[in-house]
């Protein structure tokens, strides 16, 4: 009977455990969250690192307009959107980048970009803040990072970025770097997949509505993009997006069930105009 | 003799362990299953700032509250964009957007190690060390190859990084209309 006493503190150990489970089965679920927890702010952070690799290629090609008004008034309103609907445990940077081209990225761990060129086809501020929920709603539902997961066919990756982010090795550099070109390949070639762009469309129409402001601004925004899309302007926005036709089909869908046909917001249009004034 | 007998003991003790380890993993996994497919009830936390209890699921609806980021509620309906949650003795709806499933985390920032060079321009600016040759040279490998076929801009980076933000002055910020 020695065998009994030697797993015998096994057994009280699994006895317990099922019977704290049975008192809430929410806390047990939040306390097995918080064995977790740890690993989870390392990923983050990795997340974060990620990030900026991605950043600092986006900004190795287009140069950083550095208008500290005219940056200020963007971050503002990113700011303001983020600290209500984003996710709280990241601190957001908004960029401009000083080029004609129409665009706006976002690279994950919350750095986000728009181009000069959107930013003067723009007509109001609810458009502005409906491009940058778009881009806001990419970094939450982490789109690129899940997308280099499963596109992946290399082992070391599948079994997980962090894993080869954390390395400090020179191989699991020259991996992140790879990892990186990946990601900035995907926001000036392939572009996201057409659900990963319908679902962030639809986000940003959630936050806008949130936010108060005239939700019918942004679908207005992507109409006007349409004779600069087969020109260069665009081109690697239409090369990297769903045609506008779907967009504003799946946008008009999410009008429909929400009830937002006669929700009125506000445009904030000369606002807008003063402070975009010097670009 | 004796040691068989011990031996086939020690067997059906072994397959006794394995049995009671299966079962309770089986009972806790279906546990939490069922908790999450089932329950309606569940406790969530504000995750942003300027969340306010509302009467109505509607804008012009009467605010009741301002609520914190951090606070636990208890959602118990859903209609469209719009929760209504159970905070202490009060009742109301939030927008959906405003709320998460998990206690919300402290801001994380990625400091790295800071080494101070020298630009072109004679200027002294810091980068973190590993950017900071990649910024200067390109990332290599063994043999001297360049990896990354992409430019860089580092600076740049640390630039935007360096600008202020101000969370709650951005949300007052948005609140203004003309």
């Amino acid at each position: 009977m020695n065998l009994f006493s030697k797993h015998l503190w096994f057994y009280i150990f699994i006895i317990s455990f099922v019977f704290a489970s049975f008192g809430n089965a929410q806390e047990f679920r939040l306390r097995a969250h918080h064995l977790f927890w740890k690993n989870q702010e390392a990923n983050t952070e990795r997340e974060i690192d990620f990030g900026r690799g991605v950043s600092a290629k986006i900004l190795g090609k287009y140069p950083i307009l550095r208008d500290e008004g005219t940056v200020r008034y963007i971050n503002q309103i990113g700011t303001g959107i983020s600290a209500q609907l984003g996710r709280p445990e990241l601190r957001y940077y908004f960029g401009i980048l000083d080029t004609d081209e129409i665009n706006a990225f976002a690279a994950p761990g919350g750095y986000i970009f728009v181009t000069r060129g959107a930013l003067i086809l723009m007509s109001n501020e609810a458009q502005l803040a409906g491009v940058l929920a778009h881009e806001l709603a990419h970094v939450d539902q982490k789109h690129i990072v899940r997308k280099l997961k499963l596109q992946s066919t290399d082992r070391s990756v599948t079994s997980g970025i962090a894993q080869v982010l954390g390395g400090a090795t020179l191989s699991a550099k020259i991996a992140l770097e790879r990892l990186n070109d990946l990601a900035f390949k995907m926001l000036m070639e392939e572009g996201l997949s057409k659900e990963d762009e319908a679902d962030a469309d639809q986000k940003a129409l959630e936050m806008l509505t949130s936010l108060g402001y005239d939700p019918q601004s942004y679908l207005d925004y992507l109409q006007s993009l349409k004779p600069y899309l087969e020109q260069g302007q665009a081109k690697v926005l239409s090369k990297t997006h769903p045609t506008i036709i779907f967009r504003y089909n799946n946008l008009r869908e999410f009008i429909m069930e929400n009830d937002l046909e006669n929700f009125k917001g506000k445009k904030n249009e000369k606002r807008f105009r003063n402070k975009i004034a010097t670009l | 003799m004796e040691a068989l007998h011990q031996n086939q003991l020690n067997a059906f003790m072994l397959g006794k362990i394995k049995s009671v380890l299966i079962f309770s993993t089986l009972f806790l996994s279906t546990m939490v299953l069922a908790d999450g497919g089932l329950a309606k009830e569940e406790t969530r936390y504000i995750k942003g700032l300027g969340a306010v209890l509302r009467e109505q699921p509607s804008f012009q609806s009467k605010k009741l509250t301002k609520l914190s980021r951090g606070t636990k509620v208890l959602t118990v309906e859903t209609k469209g964009i719009w929760y209504k949650v159970q905070v202490g003795e009060n009742q109301g709806w939030i927008l959906r957007g405003q709320i998460t499933n998990f206690p919300v985390k402290i801001k994380r920032f990625v400091f790295g190690q800071k080494i101070r060079l020298n630009s072109s321009s004679g200027r002294r600016i810091r980068l973190r060390t590993f950017t900071a040759v990649v910024g200067v040279k390109g990332l290599v490998d063994n043999k001297g190859e360049k990896i990354s076929p992409y430019q860089t801009d580092y600076v740049a980076l640390e630039w935007l990084e360096s600008q202020p933000s101000d969370e709650e002055n951005s949300v007052l910020f948005l609140t203004l209309s003309e």
